[in-house]
């Protein structure tokens, strides 16, 4: 999936409550690529232009875990709270 | 994380950056398009569909640097980028590079080369496993009854000596009580006592006789063949020897079938058994041992000494501890065990136990001083090189002020100016240090022959390895970032508004740093003169010293018979053939033979007495005594002032004869003639038949000593030294003299040979290059200072033209124009003289043992230096100056 393709799913799956800068996307899947948990691959675009396709590796399957556990925790914690007060 | 795939993924970031970067823009160019495509389709006319994606996305050009930053190597490109715009700004000015990297070079290749040395010398390791669990055992105590081969010293104000050797039997004893604990393993150097018989000739060697465990205590084995161990059979152990990958290259001819060979050491056949590595050299760093025969065969080797005589103490100790062993256990272990087995010969018996990881420190210990002095020196000659960067580079950075101020507006951080300036004084660091080593390969080769080569037989080497490599580059690093620093942070700390408005105003707080600086440099250019005065005059108060003999044209070397047998009367009837066999050569004007050269260092002493007559004041009055030949005094060029010299006549033992110096004559017999007195000397009674007039012995800096010549046919000498009078360059008549030496046994090799000039120059090599380096250092430091001087005072010109030119208009006279320039030239001078004068005063104590027929504080020296470094100075602000003063007010108000 290419960059414009994750930005028009993180809008859609966060029912548009998610709508950061698009162009920061860039410097993060950049960052996923060099700690290796995602795959680049240069290829054809559905409207037939070239496009950099993006895929999640196995180690980035792994770390996807270990931060949706931590994101679990945490906001677990923060629910907690709002709960209390 | 896996490193590697970082690095790779990093690497091809670096490489192929321009491919990343376009690869990067064609993405977000593709997202832009996609999201445009977006607004269309949602009503929107495409130019403001275009708009809203960007302004979606965020900005491109923003978001394609935050990008490029996120594949982590925006530092590196930003080093490169740096190091290609230091490069530039260097090219932009070439007198400033090239002044800044040749001064660095110089300092940074002055410290490499003392540095190499400093580690050659003092602080390189033994090359062996585990050299921290090496020990030297020294011991103290007082006592009359033996006899000393080896170190033996009594430190002042201490009332015990310090020795190094003890007796067999001692050494077997601490050996034996140490045993489980620690390896204490026995060494005796055999000085100059043994010549070598060899395929290519007769060759004097260096030998250390060694106990049977030494190369187990050391921790050595032979790179082939064996060494001896513990447990070796003492007859066969007797007739073997281990030798030096050195001696088995140089001297056997690197023989692959050396092993099992013979060679003959004073007559006495012994086999090879074993050859070390190449890089056990000896006992400590400067050593050259050249072969290890066993302690078995000392009474073979060396038959003038009994090897377990109580009283006879030859065994230098060093020790093992094992692993288990603290110092303090082994400390109170080998001390019981001394003071068990000497306390009935040496009173007041302790054990001094030193850290042995380099070896045996008396070479270290001399040569400690000097080369810490020397180091100081480089020290101050590179902060020299430092302040000079620095001054330079402020003044420069004043000239690229209004540079400094754009970047900032422009959108360049703080910390990117900084990292830029450091970059650049870096660049240039290392630049000095590309031709520091170049500097350093020289230098090392001229200190090393300046220094160490002239002690003789001492075999340092100071090369340029990986350590000393290093040190030049931490070196360059730490000279970069010293002269870097200020003038970064002055750099970054300009702002901009501020610097861009006012123009040119005078005052500026900059100069007040680089005042300081010039006058820094100042003060330590005075600190190096006042070194190179102090030094210089030492050597020329060293050089003209008249030893009272004539010291041209004397060839000179020694001769070892007993290593080929002789002894009694063949050993005089030898010396009389060599003597008649050398006289023969054409151009040899006289032969003198003496038991010690003169000015080598070495002499001969002895106690003496009238047995006629009692001597007052002193309780045991001793005198230099020389043991020479009849026509010695001729050959020389000592006169005989009273009596008559020694004669071919003097032989047997009634009477014996002696000629006594001048001293001697007016110490003790205050100034009336002692002819016909008789003198008790070396055990025997002496007629004195003559005075002779006073001549330096030992050394050219000593007081001439009370001196006892006696004949050599009246008291046997062992070995000689030939001094051969010629009336061409003495060196040239060396192979001459070889073969005359070989008609009469060529078995007897010549050892030591040199001109009796060269003997007196090893004497003050160390005053001489201490001489000629601070000379050169100061010579550069004053340089360099005035650089400085110039680079301000033309600087503070240029900011001050409109200034002059408004005054030059009102009126002002050149004299006018020019007096406070000149008088602020004059004043950093003066602070820094005063400055540096006061470091001096300090300074010298250090290197007052070093100076000779000059105080530390000689007044000529200072002044001297003082007014060389103000007329230095006046030279360099002469052309600012001028320029000041012919300054066309029109032209200078035009440019405002």
């Amino acid at each position: 999936m290419h960059g414009y393709g994750i930005s028009v799913l993180i809008r859609q799956w966060s029912d548009e409550m998610l709508r950061v800068e698009q162009g920061s996307l860039y410097p993060a899947l950049y960052r996923l690529e060099e700690q290796g948990w995602v795959h680049t691959a240069w290829g054809t675009s559905e409207n037939n232009r070239r496009a950099k396709f993006y895929s999640v590796t196995r180690e980035g399957l792994e770390q996807l875990q270990v931060e949706r556990e931590q994101w679990r925790r945490l906001s677990g914690g923060v629910n907690l709270v709002l709960q209390e007060v | 994380m896996n490193l590697l795939r970082v690095v790779r993924y990093r690497l091809r970031a670096l490489v192929r950056g321009a491919q990343l970067d376009r690869e990067i823009e064609e993405e977000m160019r593709f997202h832009v398009d996609m999201v445009a495509r977006e607004y269309e389709a949602a009503g929107h006319a495409p130019q403001e569909a275009r708009r809203r994606a960007l302004l979606d996305f965020g900005g491109l050009t923003r978001k394609k640097e935050e990008t490029r930053g996120a594949r982590g190597v925006r530092w590196l490109e930003d080093l490169g980028r740096d190091l290609r715009y230091g490069l530039r700004m260097l090219r932009k000015s070439p007198v400033f590079t090239s002044v800044a990297i040749v001064s660095l070079g110089l300092g940074i290749g002055a410290n490499t080369a003392i540095f190499s040395l400093v580690d050659a010398v003092l602080l390189r390791s033994l090359p062996v496993p585990h050299p921290e669990q090496l020990r030297v055992i020294n011991w103290t105590g007082t006592s009359s009854q033996i006899t000393i081969a080896g170190s033996y010293s009594q430190p002042p104000g201490q009332r015990l000596a310090v020795a190094d050797a003890v007796s067999y039997g001692v050494f077997q004893a601490m050996r034996e009580r140490c045993a489980g604990s620690a390896e204490v393993f026995g060494f005796t150097r055999l000085l100059d006592e043994v010549t070598a018989q060899l395929p290519g000739g007769s060759f004097v060697a260096q030998g250390l006789m060694v106990s049977d465990n030494f190369f187990a205590g050391l921790g050595v084995g032979a790179s082939f063949g064996r060494v001896f161990t513990s447990g070796d059979p003492e007859v066969e152990a007797a007739t073997w020897m281990v030798i030096s990958h050195d001696w088995w290259q140089h001297r056997l001819g690197a023989d692959p079938e050396v092993v099992g060979q013979t060679v003959t050491v004073n007559e006495h056949p012994l086999v090879v058994i074993g050859v070390l590595p190449e890089n056990i050299r000896g006992l400590h760093s400067g050593d050259a041992v050249d072969f290890y025969v066993s302690m078995a065969a000392q009474p073979a080797l060396t038959p003038w000494w009994s090897r377990t005589a109580a009283d006879k103490w030859w065994i230098a100790m060093m020790a093992r501890l094992a692993p288990a062993t603290s110092d303090a256990q082994f400390a109170a272990m080998a001390e019981a065990a001394f003071v068990n087995a000497a306390g009935n010969i040496v009173t007041e018996p302790g054990l001094l136990v030193y850290e042995g990881r380099a070896g045996l420190k008396a070479q270290r210990d001399s040569y400690r001083r000097p080369l810490l002095i020397l180091f100081g020196i480089g020290g101050v000659m590179i902060l020299v090189a430092c302040a000079n960067l620095a001054g330079l580079s402020l003044a420069r950075g004043a000239a690229r002020e209004h540079e400094f101020a754009l970047r900032p507006a422009l959108g360049a951080s703080r910390s990117r100016l900084l990292r830029q300036s450091l970059t650049e004084s870096l660049l240039l660091g290392l630049l000095g240090a590309g031709l520091g080593v170049a500097v350093a390969v020289w230098g090392r080769a001229a200190l090393t022959s300046l220094l160490l080569a002239p002690s003789g037989g001492l075999n340092y080497d100071a090369k340029l390895d990986v350590r000393v490599l290093g040190f030049t580059l931490c070196l360059s690093l730490i000279v970069g970032v010293l002269s870097g620093l200020l003038p970064a942070v002055r750099a970054a700390g300009v702002d901009p508004a501020s610097r861009l408005k006012e123009r040119g105003a005078a005052g500026s707080p900059r100069l007040g740093l680089g005042r300081a600086l010039v006058a820094g440099q100042m003060a330590l250019a005075i600190l190096l003169l006042v070194g190179a005065g102090l030094y210089g005059r030492t050597l020329v108060n060293l050089v003209r010293i008249d030893p009272g003999f004539e010291a041209d044209n004397l060839l000179v070397f020694r001769l070892n018979p007993e290593g080929a047998g002789y002894d009694g009367e063949r050993l005089t009837a030898f010396y009389d053939e060599v003597a008649q066999s050398l006289d023969a050569i054409p151009g040899v004007g006289g032969v003198a033979l003496s038991r010690n050269a003169l000015l080598s260092g070495w002499m001969s002493g002895g106690d003496f007495r009238f047995p006629d007559r009692p001597l007052q004041g002193e309780a045991r009055p001793r005198a230099h005594w020389h043991s020479v030949n009849e026509s010695y005094f001729e050959t020389m060029g000592i006169p005989i002032l009273l009596g008559r010299g020694l004669r071919v006549t003097d032989t047997g033992g009634d009477p014996k004869v002696a000629v006594v110096n001048e001293t001697f004559v007016q110490r003790y017999f205050d100034g009336g003639s002692p002819l016909g007195q008789r003198l008790n000397i070396g055990g025997a009674d002496r007629v004195i038949v003559g005075v002779s007039r006073d001549v330096k012995y030992t050394d050219i800096k000593e007081e001439v000593p009370p001196t006892v010549y006696s004949s050599f046919r009246q008291d046997e000498t062992a070995d000689g030294f030939f001094a051969v009078r010629t009336e061409v360059p003495p060196l040239t008549l060396l192979n001459q003299a070889r073969r005359a030496v070989a008609v009469v046994d060529e078995r007897v090799p010549l050892d030591r040979v040199e001109t009796q000039l060269q003997i007196r120059d090893r004497s003050i090599a160390e005053e001489r290059l201490f001489a000629y380096l601070c000379g050169a250092l100061a010579g550069l430091g004053l340089l360099l200072s005035c650089i400085g001087l110039y680079g301000l005072t033309a600087y503070n010109v240029t900011r001050r033209v409109g200034d002059i030119g408004v005054r030059v208009a009102l009126g002002a006279t050149r004299r006018q124009i020019a007096f406070p320039i000149l008088r602020e030239a004059v004043s950093l001078v003066a602070v820094g003289s005063l400055l540096g004068l006061g470091l001096a005063l300090g300074g010298v104590q250090v290197i007052r043992s070093q100076l000779y027929g000059v105080g530390p504080h000689d007044p000529l020296t200072l002044g001297s230096g003082t007014l060389l470094l103000l007329a230095v100075a006046l030279v360099a602000v002469w052309p600012p100056v001028r320029r000041a003063t012919s300054i066309d007010p029109v032209d200078a108000l035009r440019v405002e």
